[in-house]
């Protein structure tokens, strides 16, 4: 995107450097920086099982235990995992009427969620609903611009939370949609939705400058793009600095690469979203170096089916 | 080539290590599965989820229905549509215990395009309508249900029940009936309307004055309901092609 860095290594191999470094890099006091490998799900949409074989255009894909061997698979080669999750994990399927969404927060416990965000439909079965299901939840979630002070939500969910995986700090924090009009109040109760993008920037600043954070996530469910003005993850991207990925949700947007956009301070910023109902689980390895060289994102988007 | 390239990357960052604190990303690889059938189920996970299964399947083979045409779901007028604001007019009639003059379902609430001929289960409802909506019924003036009508061509129509005819034209409703009477302004009409809409979903606020009755059942519930109690009474549902709404070029 930025800087063709095939070329730019090769040139630096023809060139000696790529020689030197090499000689350097088998010293046994080196440390060498690690990669991340994080995975990410959005609105799963209580689709516990697959989509059933009845001709329509799902038939046959999604489904919580095979994306639970996959998660395994995957952990069993990667050493720095973070598995996060960007909302509406209920409505959609028989299990949430008829449990409240107990089965999905237990699934997703038992897989290892580390991290998720608060969807609109996650409000679905009243904020008390949602309050409910939190003791089956071994993760934590994140909500940056919902002030639950006034809710029985009250110091349960964050801002955000700071992994450190293998010495790389990374923060990670969380971003809903606005509620009025798309949830009924008598749901969300007194849950106070703020400014996306002030909230974005004030968490992201003190993510990245003040904490020190080698990579700055935002958990979104804002939806990634809109024909009007309305706040977007596009529209988060270009509007803030200091958020390195945003992982949507909310439009149900597969997509067959990240979008990548710029910020304020022009530096690059990944945005990705895998659909929905649990039918993709998406993955970016991250490899991470020190040196200023802008980010140089090299993205292909293999869809695997076995 | 990829793993190449990779390899040369680490090889790099190393030789900065030391030249500065701040990380960057120098490689990003985005590998999204789709998760088909090929894959494998995790035992432990699958083994969590029977319970639930065993107890949620139970419930959604019930047969509570048959029906004798295929019912899809369109604008402005389809034969889904109207099968189902029938049931709600039907069925809240009497729970009401008084004539409904019609009943109205926002298009965007049914989720399923279309339900197959032959037998209705529990399950095929659920799918068509999982939102745990209410059905509240509302006495609504004239001027109101003209706001409404106007709304729903707006929209580009929505499901209707027998009762209610209007026609589009730009937009907005006009030779709006009920009953098959012109529509008095200030008369008091009786409508089945999911508490999504009539608490001010899709742009109708302008419901939030009506007075109500709750029937305190979910939609779902209720078309549920009329299914089972047709069926019992040996009646095959039957798909309606009538046009309710017409659309004025």
């Amino acid at each position: 995107m930025t800087i063709n860095r095939r070329q730019f290594i090769e040139n630096s191999i023809l060139t000696g450097v790529g020689l030197s470094t090499g000689i350097l890099g088998k010293l046994p006091t080196e440390k060498v920086l690690p990669k991340l490998c994080i995975l990410h799900t959005n609105d799963v949409h209580s689709r516990i099982e697959p989509f059933p074989m009845d001709g329509g255009r799902n038939q046959g894909l999604g489904g919580a235990a095979r994306r639970a061997a996959l998660i395994k698979k995957i952990r069993s080669e990667e050493q720095n995992v973070l598995l996060l999750d960007s909302g509406d994990i209920f409505q959609g399927t028989p299990y949430f009427n008829f449990f409240g969404g107990e089965l999905e927060i237990k699934l997703m416990s038992q897989m290892g969620y580390d991290l998720a965000t608060i969807g609109n439909h996650d409000f679905d079965g009243g904020i008390d609903g949602l309050h409910k299901q939190l003791p089956h939840a071994n993760f934590d979630f994140v909500s940056a611009n919902y002030n639950f002070d006034n809710t029985i939500l009250n110091g349960k969910v964050n801002s955000h939370k700071i992994f450190n995986k293998a010495g790389l700090k990374v923060g990670v924090f969380g971003l809903g949609i606005e509620l009025n009009s798309l949830v009924p109040k008598e749901l969300y109760k007194e849950t106070q939705y703020l400014d996306p993008l002030i909230q974005g920037q004030k968490i992201a600043s003190r993510l990245k400058n003040d904490e020190k954070c080698d990579l700055v996530i935002c958990l979104s469910h804002l939806g990634y793009n809109y024909r009007d003005n309305k706040v977007s993850d596009v529209v988060l991207a270009q509007n803030t600095s200091d958020i390195d990925i945003i992982l949507g949700g909310h439009t149900h947007t597969f997509m067959s690469k990240p979008d990548i956009r710029r910020n304020t301070k022009g530096e690059e910023v990944i945005i990705n979203q895998v659909g929905w109902a649990g039918i993709m689980l998406g993955r970016l390895d991250i490899e991470f170096e020190h040196a200023k060289k802008g980010k140089c994102v090299s993205c292909k988007n293999s869809l695997i089916n076995s | 080539m990829m793993k190449r390239h990779v390899i040369f990357l680490s090889i790099l960052s190393i030789s900065i290590w030391s030249c500065s604190s701040k990380t960057y990303i120098a490689d990003l690889d985005v590998n999204t599965s789709e998760i088909s059938q090929d894959y494998q189920e995790d035992a432990e996970i699958a083994s969590l989820i029977e319970p639930y299964k065993k107890e949620v399947t139970a419930q959604m083979v019930e047969i509570i229905g048959t029906l004798d045409k295929k019912l899809t779901k369109r604008r402005p007028n389809s034969n889904l549509g109207n099968w189902f604001a029938d049931a709600l007019k039907d069925e809240s009639s009497r729970l009401y215990k008084k004539q409904i003059d019609f009943a109205v379902q926002n298009y965007g609430g049914i989720r399923i395009p279309s339900v197959s001929a032959g037998e209705i289960t529990v399950g095929k409802i659920f799918e068509l309508m999982p939102f745990d909506n209410k059905l509240l019924i509302l006495e609504c003036d004239g001027a109101t249900v003209k706001k409404l009508t106007d709304r729903i061509a707006e929209k580009g129509g929505w499901p209707i029940s027998a009762g209610l005819t209007f026609t589009i034209v730009d937009e907005h409703s006009e030779d709006v009936k009920i009953n098959g009477e012109a529509i008095d302004m200030s008369a008091t009409y009786i409508a089945a309307i999911p508490d999504y809409i009539a608490n001010g979903g899709d742009n109708c606020e302008f419901l939030l004055d009506m007075k109500r009755y709750d029937t305190e059942k979910y939609v779902r519930d209720i078309v549920i309901e009329h299914l089972r109690r047709e069926y019992k009474e040996g009646e095959t549902q039957m798909a309606d092609p009538s046009k309710r709404i017409a659309i004025k070029k």
